[in-house]
């Protein structure tokens, strides 16, 4: 039952282009890409312990990444997407070896320095377009007419996508492992969990999923600029609809994106509002619901999908 | 003698950092958490000065104090409140919780002020020098750099010589033994809390003396604090004077001879720190 539900939900989602306008998929577009990313930061975060404030600077490189192999290499925007995906994994590895010095608090604001750092060189380099950015190259790889159903299809992909590796990740050893690392980390190097390579893992893949969310965020947008691409205002809203969806939930980043886009919406004629609202959310939901709003099912124990961590 | 020039500014810069990271050393070293809105209490500090200052027209001074006392007030309440119903072995929950509360002062801010650059104006203070022959340096960021100092002073003494200071140190050194001896842990991390912002109010005012603030100050802010605490190694209020020190030694330098990189090389500089020595320049090996 549940599967034919979510095989009628895909199928109604793919074929949304065919009867939605332009603002609706704009809309939808842009809900996709929120939820990839909360699942690609919650992967780390909320199932591993391992939780970043600097996941904006995935975003941008993932960006800039597509921009440059699409004006440099000559790349297909739908060969660079992915490949951005992949840069974005690689870059993440290389800045492991001083990341993986830090712990907890310390990780956190350390991946915050990172992305500032990132910020900063592509603000100072002129290959980069500097501080005024640039503009897609590859924009001409894909006909006009398709440009927004096709953007909106990738980021259908990868927020599926990134769905499923997360639950596919977290029914195997691998996740157990994960898992185990998060309640007790002596405990689990006691039975042979090698902390330094599970966290690695989830982090690398993290970054490349968050990489290839931000491409296809900015294949849409046609042209980057570094301020917008290594927002922090990009990590406050995956951090906020993760915690009040629940985190290490498979469930939360779409419940956690579901009530952003009612507030940013619903709130749209009053200025800052709906980030005083989402970030009030945020703080009840640590408050009275540490699990967020997936918790909400177990307790009235109606849930049929045990996802939970 | 532009290189002593380039030192004594960096040094005084230093002092005001230095400034911005004491009061997230205290809350570290006692709570054992971060505290992301660390930028937003400095930043909403000096915005409580400057509201008292130029809407209701008071005294300079008097609004100084006013903020002073206000965000101590603010910074006890939302422990006690809030913070403390989410303390416990992991720090994450508080990191999170400090994280939502941060957005919303900064976003607070920008609705009653609006996102325009404000400044507290300290007349002619602003521009005077003294003459040292071939150097001259500013009477306002020496005065800025001789309170920093001060303050580390202070905090030194009433940790080491009061009551209060006696029980945050024990608290800092076991928390669950301090709550058997009959003493409310609430209590003292809310009065911790309320210092610490206290403390990064008068930063912020000093900030907003020195130049201009915007609601969207705090998380540069915040990233100095950082940066500060760790470069001069953790579990010291001294270590933080000596990160502070260096890494507005390091902006000044940087500034001069790169005009263009902003915080770059204090960024960078944390990176080397971390890769080179770990436990800080202050140099006490300490869990992090």
């Amino acid at each position: 039952m549940m599967r034919i539900l979510l095989a009628l939900a895909t199928a109604a989602l793919i074929a949304l282009p065919f009867f939605a306008d332009r603002g609706t998929m704009f809309l939808a577009m842009e809900i996709l890409v929120i939820i990839a990313l909360a699942q690609a930061w919650n992967l780390p975060a909320g199932y591993g312990g391992l939780l970043s404030l600097g996941h904006h600077g995935f975003i941008g490189l993932g960006g800039y990444a597509l921009y440059v192999l699409s004006r440099d290499l000559g790349l297909h925007v739908l060969v660079a997407i992915p490949a951005a995906g992949i840069v974005t994994g690689l870059l993440a590895l290389a800045i492991t070896p001083v990341l993986f010095r830090l712990r907890a608090v310390y990780f956190a604001v350390g991946m915050w320095v990172v992305a500032e750092i990132i910020r900063i060189l592509v603000m100072r380099s002129d290959w980069l377009g500097g501080a005024s950015g640039m503009p897609l190259a590859g924009a001409r790889d894909i006909p006009r007419a398709w440009m927004l159903p096709t953007a909106y299809w990738l980021a259908l992909a990868t927020a599926l996508g990134a769905t499923v590796l997360v639950w596919g990740l977290m029914r195997s050893d691998f996740g157990l492992r994960l898992k185990a690392l998060r309640d007790d980390e002596i405990a689990a190097r006691s039975i042979g969990v090698a902390p330094n390579r599970v966290r690695l893992t989830v982090f690398v893949l993290s970054a490349a999923m968050t990489g290839m969310a931000g491409a296809v965020s900015y294949f849409s947008a046609l042209f980057i600029t570094p301020l917008g691409a290594f927002d922090i205002g990009w990590v406050v809203i995956i951090v906020f609809v993760t915690i009040i969806g629940g985190m290490g939930r498979l469930s939360g980043p779409f419940l956690g994106a579901a009530l952003y886009f009612i507030l940013r919406e619903g709130l749209a004629d009053f200025g800052n509002w709906y980030l005083i609202a989402l970030g009030t959310s945020a703080v009840l939901a640590m408050l009275v619901l540490p699990g967020g709003l997936a918790s909400l099912g177990d307790r009235f124990n109606f849930s049929k999908t045990k996802e939970q961590s | 003698m532009i290189v002593v020039d380039v030192i004594l500014n960096g040094l005084m810069l230093g002092g005001l950092y230095a400034l911005f990271g004491l009061g997230l050393s205290l809350i570290f070293g006692v709570m054992k958490i971060a505290n992301i809105a660390h930028g937003e209490f400095a930043i909403g500090g000096a915005f409580l000065a400057i509201a008292a200052a130029i809407f209701l027209g008071a005294p300079l001074w008097l609004a100084v104090i006013g903020a002073l006392i206000l965000s101590f007030v603010i910074g006890f309440g939302l422990q006690l409140v809030l913070v403390n119903r989410v303390m416990g072995d992991d720090p994450v929950p508080a990191l999170l919780m400090t994280f939502g509360l941060s957005i919303i002062i900064q976003n607070l801010l920008v609705e009653l002020f609006g996102a325009d650059n404000r400044s507290l104006d300290i007349g002619p203070l602003a521009t005077a020098g003294i003459d040292l022959g071939p150097v001259s340096i500013g009477v306002f960021p020496l005065i800025l750099f001789v309170v920093a100092i001060a303050l580390f002073a202070a905090l030194h003494w009433m940790l080491h010589h009061t009551k209060a200071g006696r029980n945050i140190r024990a608290t800092s050194d076991d928390p669950d033994m301090v709550g058997m001896m009959g003493m409310e842990r609430a209590h003292i991390f809310a009065i911790v809390m309320g210092v610490s912002a206290a403390l990064a109010a008068l930063a912020g005012i000093m900030l907003a003396m020195r130049g201009s603030i915007t609601p969207f100050s705090g998380a540069e802010r915040l990233l100095i604090a950082f940066e500060v605490i760790v470069i001069g190694g953790l579990g010291s209020i001294w270590g933080s004077l000596l990160g502070g020190l260096a890494l507005g030694l390091v902006h000044v330098i940087a500034l001069r001879l790169d005009p263009s990189s902003g915080p770059l090389y204090g960024h960078l500089l944390l990176l080397a720190i971390l890769l080179l020595r770990p436990e800080g320049l202050a140099g006490r090996k300490a869990q992090r």
